[in-house]
C-alpha cells in the first residue's frame, strides 16, 4: 500500500502560511504551531491549548492533529493551566519575504548607483549614448558644443528636461551647419522657393511604373512630417564613429515627394534638360569644330585627340571644366590675340575731336584754345572718352545731345551742349592729370551708380596711367590748366584757334609708342590701347565696367563703349573677347570670364561624380552619354549669345543633347551600381557660405582653381 | 488540454497581430520622420510599467480584478511583444553607451529570465507530477525530517531487537548524510536516478549480511529512501520555480528605474 506523506484533511494538515514574511522555525520534524510567527519574526508558542473549566474541572482544549490523537495524557494543571508547553522556534524568513527583501536591495543598489551617476562627472560619461561619428568627434569637444546644459552634471539634465529640446538642437547644429535662413525647412529651401519645386515637379511626367515603394505606401494614413524638420531625424548621432550620419532610406526620400517609384529604371522622373540648366560662360560650337575645322588640313596636328584634351575633372572628382585657354584653345587660337594674324586695330581712348570752332568765336561763346583747320582729325568723341564724361547730369545730357553729330559743324540749338562738350573734355584732362586715379574712379562710380570693387580699383591703376594722360592733355592743350581755372572762376577765356601751323614745332606727327599698349597719336590727338594677348586686363576691366554700367538703352555711352569693344558695331573689337565670353546674370560679374568653375558654396539638387565613372571610359567614352545634337544649327547655337537683345538670353544653350536616363539606369539598378537617391541628388540644396579652409574640401587645382 | 491550446492559439495570433501592426506603424513613423524611437520607448515603459503590475497583483489577490491564470497569460504575451518593441527601439543594433548598455542587458536578463522561467512553469510541473507524491514546498523540510525520524526509530528498535549493529552502522556511514537534507540537486534536475539506485544498490548488498528480522528493518529503511527522495526531487524542482523570480523580479524593478532615466535623459536630448 502506498504511503502518503502528505495528508489534506483538515485536522491532519499543517498550517504553513508561506504568504507571510515569517514561517515557522521549527526544525523537529513537528508540524508548524498553529499560533505561527508574529510579523515581526517573534515565536508565539507558549502552550498547546488553553483548558476550559466544564464545572469544576478544567478540560483539555488541545487541537486534534491527527485522527488517532487524544487530548494530551498530563492534562491541565488545577490552576487551569495546559500541561503541554510549546517549545519556542525561531522563525524564518518566507521565500516570498527574502525575495522582496532581494527586490529591496537591488532597487536600493540601482538608486544608490544612479544618484552616484547623476551627480558625478563620471556619470556625466556614461550617461553618453555611444560615441560619435568622425565628423563631429572633436580632440576638444564637448556636450555642450551640441547641447543645451551638456557640460552640467547629469541631474541637471533631469531638472531641465521640460524645455523644448527638438528646436534648441537643431538650432545647436546650425550654428556650425550654415544652412540658410531656412535650414530646418525641407531640403532647406525656403517655402516659396519649395512651393515652386513643388510646381514644377508635379508637371514633371513620370516614366515607367509609376508606383509607389509598400513602406510609403503603407506609411500613407500616417502624417508626414511637420513643415520644420529636425536635423536629427536624419543625422543620428553617438552610433560610433564610422556611422553614416547621412544615410537615409529611398522610401524616406519619396514620402514627401509626388512622383513615387520603387525603381530608378522605373518611375524616377526623366532628366528633362539636365544637365545643361545652365547656359555656357563660354561659347564654344563643338559641331563646328568638330564638323569642320578639326578637319581642315590646316588644325590637323593641333586639333584635340580626346574630350580631355580641353577638359580636366575638378578637385572634388564632379565636374569636368574647361582646361585654362593655354591649354585648350591657345594651339589654334593663340594667333588672334598675338602675331601677324592678330587684329592690330587700336581701340581710341582719348580724342580731342575737331569742333566749330569759327561757329563759336562768332557766337563769342568761349571755349579757349581748341585746335580748328586739321584735316586728320575726327570729328566724333570715341566711346571711351563719352562714358569717361558721363561725370555728371549736365555732360551726361551734352553727350547725349551731340552723339553721333558731327562736330565741325555745330547748329545753333547745338551750340550750348557743344560748349559744355568742350569744356567738360577740357575740365576731364585736366582733373585726370591733377587728381590722378581718383578722378578717374570719381567717373567710373558715377557711370556705375557704385564704388568700384578691390579687384577693379587695382586693374585701373595697373592698365591706365594717369600721368600718361595729363602729359598727353599739356601736350596737346599748352593752357589747360589756366583755362580750367578761368572757366571755374566765371571768367573763360574766348576761343582761339590753335592751327596746326602753331603745334608743328612741339608736335610729332607720328604715333608715339607710350609703353603697357599705350599708343600717342598728335595727327589726330588720340591716345589708343592696343590689346596685345588673350586675357588682356585692360579688355576685361572695361568691358565689365561697361557691361556693369549698360543698363540696356541702346545708344547710351555705356551701351555704345560694350559694343565698340564687343565689335558688334564696328571692327574695333581688338579683343575679340566677346566672341567667347559670355554674360552672365550676376551684376558684380557681368560677364564670365573663365569656364564653370566649382562653386563650392554651392549646393545643387543632383551632383554627379565624373571621376567616379572614369573606370568605364576604356570601353565606354565621353560620348557615351554625351551625344553632340548635329540636327541643331551653329547658329542658333551661336544666335543664344545674343549680348544685344534688350533682354538677354539667358536660356540653357549647349549644343550636346541631353542627358538620356536610360544611359544611366544599364548600370544603376538596385543589384549593379545602385540606386539610391543620395548616390545623385543632395538634400540641402542651396548656398550655404564657403566651407572653412581646412576642410580638405577646398584643394586647388593647378591652372583650374582662381586664386 | 483542448482549451489551453485554443489559448495558446488565440494568443499566438494577438501576438502576432501585435507585432505586424506595430512593425508597420514603426516602420512607417520612421519612414515619415516622426520620432520612432521617442513613441517606441514611451510604449515600452508603459509596457514594462504593465508587465510589473502583475507583481502587484499577486500581492494583492482581494482585488477581483481577472483571474491570476488570465493575468499570466497576458503578463507572458505582453512580455514578448514587449520584447518586439524594445527590438524596433533598439535598431536591433548592440548598444554603445554605458547607460544604454546596462539598460539593454537588465532588459535581456528580465526577459531572458522570464522565458526561462515559463519554460520551467510548462514543462517542470509535468515532471514533478510523474515523478511521485506532490507535496506543499513549504512542508519538504519537516517532512524530511520526519523520515529521518522514522528511520533512527526503526534502528534502533531493530538493534534493540536483533542485538547487531549492521544497520545502525550502515545508516552511520552511508543514510544519514541522505536523510540530513535536500540531496543531489544536479540529479533531480536532470531526472537522474543514478544517486537513489546506487543507495538502493547498497541497501540490497547489504541484506546478505542481515537476518530475516533486519532484512524486513531494512525494507522499511529502502522505502524511506524512496521517500526522501521523492521529497528531494519535489523540493530541488519547486525550487527552481521560485528561484528564477529571485532574478527576474529584482532585475525588473532595476530596468524600470535605469529606463526611466534613459527615456528622460532622451526625452531632453533628442531632437
Amino acid at each position: 500500500m502506498k504511503r502518503w506523506l502528505q495528508q489534506f484533511g483538515f485536522r491532519e494538515c499543517s498550517y504553513n502560511r508561506p504568504n507571510q514574511d515569517w514561517v515557522c522555525g521549527r526544525e523537529d520534524g513537528r508540524p508548524p504551531c498553529a499560533m505561527g510567527p508574529d510579523p515581526k519574526g517573534g515565536c508565539h508558542a507558549s502552550f498547546e491549548c488553553r483548558p476550559y473549566r466544564d464545572g469544576d474541572r478544567w478540560v483539555c482544549n488541545r487541537p486534534r492533529r491527527g485522527s488517532d490523537e487524544q487530548p494530551c495524557e498530563k492534562g491541565p494543571s488545577p490552576e487551569g493551566v495546559c500541561g503541554c508547553p510549546m517549545p519556542t522556534c525561531s522563525p524564518r524568513r518566507s521565500v516570498r519575504a527574502l525575495r522582496t527583501r532581494i527586490v529591496m536591495a537591488t532597487l536600493a543598489l540601482s538608486l544608490a548607483a544612479m544618484a552616484l551617476l547623476l551627480t558625478s562627472e563620471r556619470g556625466r560619461v556614461f550617461m553618453t549614448p555611444g560615441e560619435l561619428s568622425s565628423a563631429h568627434a572633436f580632440p576638444n569637444g564637448t556636450c555642450a558644443d551640441c547641447h543645451d546644459q551638456g557640460d552640467a552634471a547629469p541631474i541637471h539634465w533631469l531638472a531641465n528636461g521640460a524645455s523644448n529640446p527638438h528646436a534648441a538642437s537643431s538650432a545647436k547644429c546650425l550654428d556650425c551647419h550654415d544652412l540658410g535662413p531656412a535650414g530646418t525647412n525641407p531640403h532647406s529651401l525656403p517655402d516659396n522657393e519649395l512651393a515652386e519645386w513643388s510646381a514644377r515637379a508635379a508637371a514633371t511626367p513620370q516614366e515607367g511604373l509609376a508606383q509607389p515603394p509598400i513602406r510609403v505606401a503603407m506609411s500613407k494614413p500616417l502624417a508626414a512630417h511637420s513643415s520644420e524638420i529636425a536635423c536629427a531625424a536624419c543625422h543620428q548621432e553617438h552610433r560610433g564613429r564610422n556611422h553614416d550620419l547621412t544615410a537615409i532610406a529611398n522610401q524616406q526620400c519619396q514620402v514627401c515627394h509626388q512622383n513615387q517609384f520603387t525603381q530608378f529604371a522605373q518611375g524616377h522622373p526623366p532628366f528633362g534638360d539636365y544637365p545643361f540648366r545652365e547656359r555656357n560662360r563660354i561659347v564654344f560650337d563643338h559641331k563646328t569644330h568638330f564638323q569642320t575645322h578639326f578637319k581642315q588640313d590646316s588644325h590637323k596636328d593641333t586639333a584635340p585627340e580626346s574630350c580631355l584634351a580641353c577638359h580636366q575633372v575638378d578637385a572634388k572628382g564632379d565636374q569636368m571644366l574647361i582646361k585654362p585657354f593655354e591649354l585648350s584653345c591657345a594651339s589654334c587660337h593663340n594667333k588672334d590675340f598675338s602675331g601677324f594674324d592678330a587684329n592690330a586695330a587700336t581701340i581710341p581712348f582719348l580724342r580731342i575731336p575737331l569742333m566749330d570752332i569759327e561757329g563759336f568765336e562768332d557766337a563769342e561763346i568761349p571755349v579757349g584754345e581748341w585746335p580748328d583747320d586739321w584735316d586728320s582729325l575726327e570729328t566724333t568723341l570715341p566711346p571711351f572718352t563719352q562714358f569717361l564724361l558721363g561725370d555728371s547730369e549736365k555732360n551726361a545730357q551734352a553727350v547725349a545731345q551731340m552723339s553721333g553729330k558731327d562736330l565741325d559743324v555745330i547748329e545753333e540749338e547745338d551750340q550750348k551742349a557743344a560748349t559744355d562738350l568742350a569744356w567738360a573734355l577740357k575740365e576731364m584732362l585736366h582733373d585726370i592729370g591733377e587728381k590722378g586715379q581718383a578722378e578717374l574712379e570719381r567717373r567710373l562710380t558715377a557711370n556705375l551708380g557704385r564704388k568700384l570693387a578691390a579687384p577693379e580699383r587695382e586693374a585701373l591703376k595697373n592698365t591706365v596711367s594717369p600721368a600718361m594722360i595729363q602729359a598727353t592733355a599739356k601736350r596737346w592743350f599748352p593752357k589747360l590748366k589756366e583755362e580750367v581755372d578761368q572757366h571755374r572762376s566765371g571768367t573763360p577765356p574766348d576761343a582761339a584757334f590753335m592751327d596746326l601751323d602753331d603745334m608743328e614745332d612741339r608736335l610729332s606727327f607720328d604715333p608715339a609708342n607710350l609703353g603697357r599698349n599705350w599708343t600717342r597719336t598728335d595727327a589726330d590727338l588720340t591716345l589708343s590701347y592696343r590689346p596685345a594677348s588673350h586675357a588682356d586686363p585692360f579688355m576685361k576691366l572695361w568691358l565689365s565696367l561697361a557691361r556693369a554700367a549698360d543698363d540696356g538703352a541702346n545708344g547710351n555711352p555705356a551701351n555704345r563703349l560694350f559694343k565698340s569693344l564687343g565689335g558688334a558695331s564696328d571692327k574695333v573689337a581688338a579683343g575679340r573677347c566677346l566672341k567667347c565670353h559670355t554674360q552672365s546674370d550676376q551684376p558684380a560679374s557681368p560677364l564670365h570670364w573663365t569656364g564653370k568653375r566649382p562653386d563650392l558654396t554651392q549646393r545643387m539638387a543632383t551632383r554627379f561624380s565624373h571621376a567616379s565613372h572614369f573606370h568605364l571610359l576604356e570601353e565606354r567614352n565621353c560620348v557615351t552619354c554625351h551625344h553632340l545634337n548635329f540636327s541643331a544649327s551653329s547658329e542658333d547655337y551661336l544666335a543664344a549669345f545674343d549680348y544685344y537683345n534688350p533682354e538677354p538670353a539667358l536660356e540653357p544653350t549647349c549644343n550636346f543633347r541631353n542627358i538620356n536616363k536610360s544611359t544611366c539606369a544599364q548600370c544603376h539598378t538596385k543589384e549593379s551600381a545602385g540606386d539610391n537617391c543620395l548616390s545623385c541628388h543632395n538634400y540641402h540644396v542651396g548656398s550655404f557660405g564657403r566651407i572653412p579652409p581646412g576642410s580638405g574640401l577646398i584643394q586647388a587645382l593647378p591652372g583650374v582653381m582662381e586664386p | 488540454m483542448k482549451r489551453m491550446r485554443h489559448r495558446r492559439t488565440l494568443g499566438l495570433l494577438i501576438l502576432v497581430i501585435a507585432t505586424v501592426l506595430y512593425a508597420w506603424a514603426h516602420l512607417s513613423l520612421e519612414t515619415r520622420f516622426q520620432p520612432a524611437a521617442r513613441w517606441s520607448g514611451i510604449l515600452l515603459l508603459v509596457l514594462s510599467c504593465g508587465l510589473a503590475l502583475f507583481n502587484a497583483r499577486k500581492k494583492l489577490p482581494f482585488i477581483p480584478l481577472l483571474s491570476a491564470t488570465t493575468w499570466m497569460q497576458i503578463h507572458i504575451y505582453v512580455g514578448f511583444f514587449t520584447v518586439v518593441v524594445f527590438l524596433f527601439h533598439t535598431g536591433f543594433r548592440a548598444p554603445a553607451g554605458g547607460l544604454e548598455i546596462l539598460t539593454h542587458a537588465l532588459f535581456a536578463a528580465v526577459a531572458l529570465s522570464g522565458v526561462i522561467g515559463l519554460a520551467l512553469s510548462r514543462f517542470l510541473p509535468p515532471r514533478l507530477t510523474a515523478h511521485g507524491e506532490n507535496v506543499v514546498f513549504e512542508r519538504i523540510p519537516g517532512m524530511i525530517v520526519s523520515l529521518r525520524k522514522e528511520a533512527e526509530q526503526l534502528i534502533v528498535a531493530a538493534e534493540a531487537k536483533t542485538h547487531s549493529s549492521s544497520i545502525a552502522e550502515f545508516y552511520e556511514a552511508r543514510l544519514a548524510a541522505f536523510f540530513a537534507r535536500p540531496r543531489h540537486l544536479w540529479s533531480h534536475l536532470v531526472s537522474s536516478p543514478k544517486p537513489l539506485n546506487s543507495l538502493l544498490e547498497r541497501i540490497d548488498a547489504l541484506d546478505r549480511y542481515l537476518d530475516a528480522d533486519e532484512r524486513e528493518t531494512s525494507a522499511q529503511i529502502a522505502g524511506l529512501v524512496r521517500a526522501k527522495n521523492n521529497l528531494d526531487h519535489q523540493w530541488h524542482l519547486q525550487g527552481l520555480l521560485k528561484v528564477w523570480l529571485f532574478v527576474h523580479i529584482p532585475l525588473s524593478f532595476a530596468l524600470l528605474l535605469f529606463a526611466a532615466v534613459h527615456g528622460w535623459i532622451a526625452w531632453r536630448f533628442t531632437g
